[in-house]
């Protein structure tokens, strides 16, 4: 016979399945609460607008040794909206941000964003430009990106990337009901569906609290996390179906279960350290270069991650236990009423 | 499975070390002063606008106007004119025809700032189609403050005699002659009077043929020479044919060209973005820094945690991030190359992370049958047939993700659009290639982590586990005897 070694430590993860639920309940709540009073924002891609962002410096008119250098680059976001209501006739939501360049200096950015149902036209640039210019001598500006979008093509790309999302699901829902057929049936696929739905809110609700605006970005990390969240769920399953087999029909639900994700947790575990690792230095990066583009596409897939392993190992299986005990019960139940029905008939 | 033969980890990882050298760094031939790429290396990637700085536009017809399908192909060939002559060359330019829709983009030429609104303005403007008796050797066109404009000959100074407009031409199409089945140009001019003018375009186009007999009449698109065909008879009946040994192909070209210069909708910018390219550099560098340091933690982790297998998932990962990179350069030069986008690279970089889940899933089922007991040999075929459908499974889902999101922002005319037409057709293209850069490289790290992380590191595990030196369990992932020991002794006490 082979000789087991470990008697492998488990742990006890079903026996706190409330807990783990209520926890997840509870991010869940304070998720929407930011949602009500922070309120959310589409991007201007989606509803048509305009952002223009330039990088600014010191004129070369300025000496080195001009005391008050540092005071000119101090701009001021009321006055810039001024400058922007004055030139394009526009409101404008104003940022102003520093970050490192690869050369390893510092470099000042300012962004201008405009919303509107008309697009920006070029010239519109060139005459803030200039504004800017005749109200801060002192200093240069560079436009160094700028976008534009009309608001019917905006809400039509809104349009597609919904559809887009929906076929997504529609694609997982299949497959799961597919894959789940050999594993574990309704009760499993419709957890592990829940699962998903965990992961898709709390990657929206990443986007609410860090105040980024709803964007291409956030469909592309959606779909990607619906794409990566459901794998560990099924390795998972896969593994109680095995087990099954194996512990014959005396072992409760929870004991299964419980057997099951520590037998997979250094798989579920590694794996998602290595994908944090990789999505974490992109974050990191993207901070300290102020990549805006990647920011806002690696943080929400960051939090997309932590969700998808959290709720592959205690959310779907400690609603599946707590399903089928539930329906076990139920059975018992009506069992025992017709029984005992029978018995009063008898008499 | 019998175990691999011990040369087969160094074929295979030899010709992974030479698939990333060769796709990081290329291979050329130095042929006297010309250089020629026979593999494309890192240094030969197109990169996407927010990396290498240009311009993302949308033109479109004015809102209410509806395009037929013949006018936008035409106003996609101006496009292409004039992109070519301003010394664009590496442009993406596709026409939405569903939508009347032209999406362009194209990076800054010479690394520089440009002007946006200039170049949006000298991409939009209405094309100028004018047949100019003789040939000049360029022309130039200058406005009136009335409307009216002139044209002047730049190699003489003097000016052009403009014979017919692009207004006079009703139509313009490739076709055959009747006599020999020569490939020709068929024009049709106009038998009415354009607006404010008293000459239709066939009584202009007459007296012009007749002014010209037998000699040349050039033909512009702007200040670009298209064509300058000979007058061999004058033509009255307002119906001509340009002939000139034209391929096919070529016939078309001019033909779409003329027709542009008849357009009919003034070319509008819907949307546009744009993105200079100091602001790109720097976030290519950040990027590839990311790279470097995510691929090095995750190498750390994976040797110091599962040794053996995690030694062989790090070539493999080696290998599946060359693979990526020779996917989207087009590694030999005959083939197309994909445009790299910021996003592109993030999506390199997760199909790393998300690819040694393969590697992991292996290497935890070679250790837990190791720790139950099993032979070496029996573990490693237990771990790699135990755990392919678990990999199948993750890959799966992610090839579903990575063709919709390809399909959903990539430009028209490719084959994931055309997979996804039954359902976004009512939606028009959007400029967003920087997601479908990250669709791609998504999808080619994940079919990549078929090839490396499930058949070459198997190739690899078993044939080193034929080497005597590298047959020690804990290599894989078992305790060591010590340790054994210890926990048998532990057990032992426990049950006492």
């Amino acid at each position: 016979m082979v000789k087991n070694y470990v008697e492998r430590k488990e742990f006890r993860f079903l026996e706190n399945r409330k807990k783990f639920l209520i926890a997840a309940l509870c991010v869940m709540c304070v998720g929407v609460l930011f949602n009500i009073f922070k309120g959310v924002r589409l991007d201007i891609k989606f509803t048509g607008g305009a952002m223009l962002k330039y990088s600014y410096s010191l004129d070369k008119t300025v000496s080195e040794s001009d005391v008050s250098a540092s005071d000119y680059l101090k701009l001021d976001k009321e006055k810039v909206a001024a400058i922007v209501k004055d030139a394009i006739q526009k409101a404008s939501h104003i940022t102003i941000a520093r970050s490192a360049t690869s050369e390893g200096g510092t470099k000042n950015t300012i962004t201008v964003a405009v919303s509107g149902k008309e697009s920006l036209t070029g010239d519109a640039s060139t005459k803030l430009a200039e504004k800017l210019t005749e109200s801060y001598p002192k200093v240069d500006f560079l436009l160094i990106e700028s976008n534009s979008v009309d608001a019917t093509t905006g809400g039509e790309f809104f349009a597609k990337c919904l559809v887009a999302v929906a076929l997504a699901a529609v694609f997982m829902i299949l497959y799961v009901a597919l894959r789940f057929k050999k594993i574990g049936g309704m009760s499993a696929g419709v957890t592990a569906i829940i699962a998903i739905v965990h992961d898709c809110l709390i990657v929206y609700f990443t986007f609410v609290v860090f105040g980024f605006s709803i964007d291409d970005n956030f469909i592309a990390v959606l779909l990607t996390i619906i794409g990566y969240s459901i794998n560990s769920t099924i390795i998972i399953y896969d593994r109680i179906r095995e087990n099954r087999g194996i512990m014959g029909d005396k072992a409760t639900y929870a004991e299964l279960a419980n057997r099951s994700l520590n037998e997979t947790l250094g798989r579920t575990v590694n794996t998602n350290l290595t994908l944090l690792a990789a999505v974490l230095t992109v974050v990191i990066v993207a901070y300290v270069y102020d990549i805006r583009s990647i920011i806002t596409f690696a943080v929400p897939m960051m939090a997309g991650v932590i969700a998808g392993t959290y709720s592959s190992m205690f959310i779907s299986n400690s609603l599946w236990v707590t399903w089928r005990e539930y329906r076990d019960a139920k059975l018992a139940e009506k069992k025992s009423a017709s029984f005992s029905k029978s018995k009063k008939a008898k008499k | 499975m019998k175990r691999v033969g011990k040369p087969w980890f160094f074929v295979v990882a030899a010709l992974i070390f030479a698939l990333a050298y060769t796709s990081f760094f290329g291979v050329y031939e130095q042929n006297g002063d010309l250089q020629n790429t026979i593999i494309r290396g890192a240094k030969d990637i197109r990169w996407g606008t927010d990396i290498q700085g240009g311009v993302n536009v949308i033109f479109g017809p004015e809102k209410g106007i509806n395009a037929t399908d013949d006018q936008v192909e035409s106003a996609k060939s101006i496009l292409e004119i004039r992109l070519v002559s301003s010394g664009v060359t590496d442009y993406e330019l596709y026409a939405d025809k569903d939508n009347d829709r032209l999406l362009v983009s194209f990076p800054w030429k010479d690394n520089k700032s440009h002007d946006v609104a200039q170049t949006l303005k000298d991409l939009s403007q209405s094309a100028e189609l004018l047949f100019i008796g003789g040939q000049p050797g360029g022309i130039e066109i200058t406005y009136n403050e009335d409307g009216t404009k002139s044209v002047v000959n730049t190699s003489t100074g003097e000016a052009c005699d403009v014979v017919i407009e692009g207004k006079d031409v009703k139509k313009a199409a490739a076709g055959l002659s009747g006599d020999n089945n020569e490939i020709v140009v068929n024009l049709e001019l106009t038998d009415s009077p354009a607006e404010g003018e008293t000459q239709s375009g066939a009584e202009k186009f007459a007296a012009a043929t007749e002014k010209y007999l037998n000699q040349q009449i050039s033909i512009w698109m702007d200040d670009n020479l298209l064509s300058a065909p000979r007058v061999n008879s004058v033509i009255a009946n307002g119906s001509a044919q340009i002939s000139g040994s034209f391929t096919a192909e070529e016939a078309k070209k001019l033909a779409d060209n003329i027709n542009g210069g008849a357009l009919p909708f003034k070319l509008k910018t819907i949307d546009y973005s744009s993105v200079d390219p100091t602001l790109g550099s720097d976030a290519l560098a950040a990027m590839l820094l990311a790279g470097i340091i995510a691929f090095s933690l995750i190498c750390v982790f994976m040797i110091a945690y599962y040794r053996l297998p995690g030694f062989v998932a790090c070539i493999c990962l080696l290998g599946q991030v060359a693979g990526t990179i020779a996917a989207v350069s087009g590694y030999f030069a005959v083939f197309d190359s994909f445009t790299l986008t910021l996003p592109g690279i993030a999506g390199i970089i997760l199909s790393v992370g998300m690819g040694v889940d393969a590697n992991i899933i292996t290497a935890e089922r070679i250790r837990e049958e190791l720790r139950k007991g099993r032979t070496l040999d029996g573990a490693i075929k237990a771990g790699s047939a135990n755990s392919f459908s678990a990999i199948f499974d993750s890959n799966i889902t992610n090839i579903i993700v990575s063709v919709i999101l390809m399909g959903v922002f990539g430009p028209p005319d490719t084959v994931w659009s055309t997979l996804l037409y039954p359902f976004l057709w009512m939606f028009g293209t959007a400029t967003t290639g920087a997601i479908y850069s990250f669709g791609y490289t998504l999808l080619v790290g994940v079919i990549l982590n078929f090839i490396m992380g499930v058949a070459a590191s198997r190739i690899m595990i078993s044939s080193l586990s034929g080497f005597k030196f590298l047959r020690n369990r804990v290599l894989y992932g078992d305790l060591s005897e010590k340790k054994k020991q210890e926990l048998s002794a532990a057990k032992e006490a426990s049950v006492n």
